[in-house]
């Protein structure tokens, strides 16, 4: 199983002093079956001060913290190291219908599919409407085992929308990613979310990072040396199974897992509230190298 | 019987004692509670469709009570429990009787709140519910409201205003009184802090809605009410993982936040971050347990409709009981058998969506369905069928008939009635008594018996308030909160408290008055003038009219000077004019609500509002202004009179004096600054400036009749015992920011503010008023540079004082807050 050493680095320049400030971090390590994080270690300046660390309600561990001294310079750091497997995905043919699955999730009557059931439904940044809908139901044909609809959706997803940096913007809906067939990672995951939404059927986001392959004759994967989100839907009877849409791949070895929410607003890795500050610049610096 | 009683049969009491009083007496009566409501201005501000509050109160009987006491209390400690496992176990999920969507298709299912534990397991804290009496004699509940429960407000003022009307039925019915709930509302949101770890004990504080949000009034009646600050997001500060309130002596802790404004609103770093209210950082506080929050938050998801096909359910699984009071009989949708049924009969059913609706969906009710089309019928039945799950359909209620007084008849009504509960560490408690919302039954219309139940949503059509009335089977114990029988009921406010927002609104508040003080006398002046018919002969008036309405184009001064008057006096779209004044005065009046005596209140909510000129002429204008004037002295000398010496009180004379001595000096230098060619004009100059400036009386008496520029100079400039003078304005200033905090003249060295201010004083009392007096050619050049100097100076004082207290953004938009003045309720 490969071994990553990833090192994220996030600055912001002021112009102007900022008197405080309120973060809130998703970059807390979070275990997970095929993924053991080895270290990990977060260095902010200024240093905070006051520090809560806390599991949300999607068993992420979230920072929440506050800088309460003047300061023109921010910047937050993570370093980890983590091994990374592959997931066991399903056969083909042998899940459950997908309508047998909505059922379930209406009235849970288990812990696990009550946990699941916080993802089936329209959230801020993962609503759809009945053009969602259609897409999606073009692969979902009743009666078809859920693995091979949600597969056929990824590929669909993948195909029919281009990889384009700055065609949307941050939290555009999935009606309007598939308006205009063009996005992001953070855009295609969403757009598989609400299809499967629109079904009643949960599905998940995922932050974290992608290992970068040097290009050697193979194509170059997209979203390298950045963060990465991808989905992952609910199989009752074999767990949950991760989708990437943007690569057209299923999550595994490559994909590093740091939290996942019903969309990115509940995982956007650091977020703030400043009072002061003026204009401000931002570098975000990602680096994934595989150790052994 | 003096009465015509459209009634022929009721068991209330009230309506039956109706008799003892003659149609006049009862008249009477009726203007003195119209009477108390106006001078409260609740009603009219709580939503712009409320006429008022009917004098016949909705009556209880002791035996009738017991049992929806216990009804409306089971639901509070229901709700309670119900938030408790939504928020932690989820249990009653774990069995597939509940759907999954109840809990997370909820958007106001709060997933920060998730497994955070609030003092004492109270979630919460301020139940209400809207109930009817059907016709068969039995209760039925329609709504719960447990976020953010409205009404309680109006009902206190309802019940000050009826009980005045009518005090000898109000004691002889035995009438419960509403002090006692409010006074455990009071020790609840107290004794929250008891869990917090610190020993320094925090204020309890209302965080209030933002003041163009229609609920800021009631929250006005509240916080007054209960003895406790109004606090707005600007005041309120977390550091370290603790709340503090901005106040004029620095951060004070706040231990309890009793909420007014909606969950996803408290804090825009983990909920909407466009929220406008709430604190950066609540959350954590809150999480970290150092602030109690109350109704605490996630509560909205408890409001769906949803939840009342499966209530009586989930009574007996979380608290083991039958329910009490039972829910209007409701439907899911989303169960395709109830669908049908419901879908086969649509006009006999209530439809609601099942969430709260970004857009303004309303409940669909029998008779907005009657009178629909056809087509827009089978509209909404296709939406419905479409999407069955976001769906619930409630029974119409056949609700009983009551009674209310209009047009000098007591006459046939429907009413609902919202009750309250409070949840504390010892119990659960209901108010004896509520808000009822009724409207007549419109014979004319012969409505129809199911026409008659869309009444049951009465809250969103046009509708009146009455007080509920619960009668004891005992005598009543007298007992208010504004005259407690054990202490700590009412804690004192000292002045240190004052938020630094309010200091800015009384400080604005005082420049505000100033300026329409000198408007009108300049507006008088000018008037007066022109009403004279041989205005034209007037030379001084051009000058007057420069220095008031310097603003307008002066072609339209010569020209036509009565318009030019009547746009600067009247016109509320000039910017420049009065009206504008006069209007951000009745605003700042509404926000300092909870500060300022009830006297001050009546005169500052009719500030300027007087009949408006009629007829042509400038002589009209006269009255207007007149009353203007008076208004302004009424409330210097109520202020003066009933305002304790404190911060407030100096806030509002530094904005006083501050606006005076620039205005004063902008008159000086508009009338005096150039010569004109003749005597006569100069002579008339002088006059028109000391009767502006209200220096003629003192003038005369020191100087007999005879008008010279030096005199005059000096009782407007430098003369400290003249109170209009600028020199007095500035020693004033000097004695009351030597006591603002930080600002003490006990240091050893002065303050920059303390040094600005002396260095005018000097200038005027060094002043050499023959000098000033000089002219060059037409031009009184050492005058102008010494009131141009001056006037720059106080502007720079002005900013000081802005920059080291006040220094807040001012908030627009405008609310009407109310009083609370208790006798017996």
């Amino acid at each position: 199983m490969p071994i990553y050493q990833i090192d994220h680095e996030t600055v912001y320049d002021y112009n102007l002093p900022v008197l405080y400030s309120n973060h809130l971090a998703h970059m807390l390590p979070r275990q997970v079956s095929r993924q053991k994080w080895i270290s990990h270690s977060i260095e902010v300046e200024p240093n905070p001060t006051a520090r809560q660390e806390r599991l949300d309600i999607f068993g992420n561990r979230v920072l929440a913290f506050s800088v309460e001294q003047e300061h023109t310079h921010f910047s937050f750091k993570t370093t980890g190291v983590v091994e990374v497997g592959e997931g066991e995905p399903p056969k083909a043919g042998e899940t459950m219908p997908w309508e047998d699955v909505a059922k379930m999730i209406l009235h849970p009557t288990s812990a696990e599919t009550l946990d699941a059931s916080m993802y089936a439904y329209a959230s801020p940044f993962a609503n759809f409407d009945n053009s969602v809908r259609n897409y999606a139901l073009e692969s979902f044909e009743p009666g078809r085992p859920l693995f091979d609809a949600a597969f056929e959706l990824m590929t669909r997803i993948y195909t029919d929308c281009k990889y384009t940096p700055g065609a949307t913007r941050i939290g555009a809906q999935p009606q309007e990613i598939l308006r205009g067939r063009k996005g992001v990672c953070q855009d295609f995951a969403h757009l598989m979310i609400g299809c499967l939404r629109s079904l009643h059927l949960p599905c998940r986001y995922v932050s974290g990072y992608l290992r970068t392959h040097p290009p050697k004759g193979q194509p170059k994967l997209v979203g390298a040396d950045a963060t990465h989100a991808w989905a992952s839907t609910f199989i009752p009877g074999h767990g949950w199974v991760e989708l990437d849409p943007t690569n057209n791949v299923l999550g595994g070895c490559e994909h590093i897992i740091l939290a996942w929410g019903r969309d990115f607003g509940d995982v956007s890795p650091l977020k703030g509230v400043i009072t002061g500050g003026g204009d401000h610049t931002l570098r975000v610096g990602v680096n994934v190298d595989l150790k052994e | 019987m003096y009465w015509d009683m459209n009634c022929v049969d009721t068991e209330n009491i009230f309506i039956n004692s109706l008799s003892s009083f003659s149609k006049e007496e009862f008249e009477h009566r009726c203007r003195r509670l119209h009477n108390v409501l106006d001078e409260n201005d609740l009603s009219s501000s709580m939503s712009g469709n409320h006429k008022g509050t009917d004098p016949v109160p909705l009556v209880i009987c002791p035996e009738e009570w017991k049992k929806l006491e216990e009804g409306i209390a089971q639901r509070a400690r229901l709700f309670n429990a119900l938030a408790e496992d939504i928020y932690g176990e989820q249990k009653l999920w774990k069995n597939g009787k509940l759907l999954s969507s109840l809990l997370f298709a909820n958007p106001d299912f709060l997933q920060v709140a998730w497994k955070v534990k609030p003092a004492f397991g109270t979630f919460v804290n301020l139940a209400a519910v809207d109930v009817a009496r059907q016709s068969d004699g039995t209760f039925v509940a329609i709504a719960d409201h447990l976020q953010v429960p409205e009404g309680l407000g109006k009902a206190l003022e309802n019940r000050i205003g009826v009980s005045r009307a009518f005090p000898e039925l109000f004691r002889s019915m035995r009438t419960e009184r509403l002090a006692g709930f409010f006074k455990k509302l009071l020790d609840g949101l107290n004794e929250l802090q008891e869990s917090q770890d610190n020993h320094d004990k925090g204020k309890v504080v209302l965080l209030a809605s933002g003041p163009d949000n229609a609920r800021r009034a009631e929250d006005a009646v509240l916080a007054r009410y209960l003895g406790i600050p109004l606090v707005e997001n600007d005041d309120l500060a977390v550091r370290n993982l603790q709340v503090y309130m901005k106040t004029l002596m620095g951060l004070k802790k706040i231990g309890t936040i009793f909420r007014r404004v909606e969950d996803g609103m408290c804090d825009p770093l983990e909920l909407r971050i466009d929220s406008g209210e709430g604190a950066v950082g609540l959350i954590s506080t809150a999480r970290a347990g150092n602030v109690a929050i109350a109704n605490f938050l996630g509560t909205g998801v408890l409001e769906t409709p949803l939840f009342k096909p499966f209530l009586s359910e989930i009574c007996k699984e979380l608290l083991g009981e039958e329910l009490l009071l039972p829910d209007v009989e409701t439907y899911w949708l989303g169960n395709s058998a109830d669908a049908k049924r419901v879908l086969a009969e649509p006009e006999k059913w209530v439809f609601k969506k099942i969430f709260r609706d970004p857009g303004t969906f309303k409940a669909i009710e029998p008779k907005a369905y009657a009178s629909m089309t056809t087509t827009a019928q089978l509209a909404l039945l296709q939406t419905i069928e479409n999407t069955p799950e976001e769906w619930v359909a409630e029974r119409s209620v056949d609700i009983a008939t009551d009674y209310g007084y209009r047009n000098g008849e007591v006459d046939q009504a429907i009413a609902l009635m919202r009750f309250f509960a409070v949840n504390t560490k010892s119990g659960t408690s209901v108010m004896p008594g509520g808000l009822g919302i009724f409207q007549f039954i419109d014979k004319s219309k012969q409505e129809s018996a199911a026409a008659k139940i869309s009444k049951a949503h009465i809250l969103e059509d046009e509708v009146l308030e009455k007080d509920i009335w619960v009668l004891s089977e005992r005598p009543v114990a007298n007992f208010s909160l504004l005259a407690p029988a054990d202490q700590a009921i009412m804690p004192s406010r000292a002045g240190g408290d004052l938020p630094s927002r309010a200091a800015e609104n009384l400080y604005r508040l005082g420049r505000d008055l100033s300026a329409s003080n000198m408007m009108a006398r300049i507006a008088r002046g000018i008037a007066v003038r022109l009403s004279d018919e041989s205005w034209t002969e007037m030379p001084e008036l051009s000058w007057i009219l420069k220095a008031g309405l310097a603003d307008d184009s002066l072609s339209m001064l010569s020209q036509d000077p009565e318009n030019a008057l009547r746009y600067f006096i009247l016109r509320k779209d000039n910017k420049n004019g009065m009206q504008c004044i006069l209007t951000e005065i009745r605003d700042l009046a509404v926000q300092l609500r909870d500060r300022i005596s009830e006297d001050l209140w009546l005169y500052l909510n009719g500030f300027g509002v007087a009949e408006m000129p009629a007829g042509a002429g400038a002589a009209a204008l006269l009255p207007y202004l007149k009353a203007v004037l008076s208004d302004s002295a009424a409330v210097a000398g109520l202020a003066a009179d009933s305002m304790t010496r404190g911060h407030e009180w100096r806030f509002l004379e530094i904005g006083r004096e501050i606006e005076n001595a620039i205005r004063t000096l902008q008159l000086v230098k508009s009338l005096l600054s150039t010569v004109p060619a003749d005597e006569t004009t100069n002579l008339r100059l002088l006059q028109a400036v000391l009767e502006i400036g209200d220096g003629l009386m003192t003038y005369h008496r020191r100087y007999g009749g005879r008008l010279q520029v030096a005199p005059v100079i000096d009782l407007l400039l430098s003369d400290e015992s003249n109170p209009r003078s600028i020199a007095y304005q500035i020693a004033r200033l000097q004695e009351e920011t030597s006591r603002l905090p930080g600002n003490s003249s006990g240091e050893a060295a002065f303050s920059p503010l303390d040094r600005e201010l002396m260095r005018v004083l000097t200038d005027l009392r060094l002043a050499n008023v023959e000098v000033l007096a000089e002219t060059v050619g037409y031009n009184r050049e050492n005058l102008v540079k010494l009131v141009d100097e001056e006037i720059r100076n106080v502007e720079r004082i002005a900013e000081t004082i802005s920059r080291l207290y006040l220094n807040h953004a001012p908030r627009s938009g405008v609310v009407h807050a109310t009083t609370t003045e208790v006798s017996e309720v």
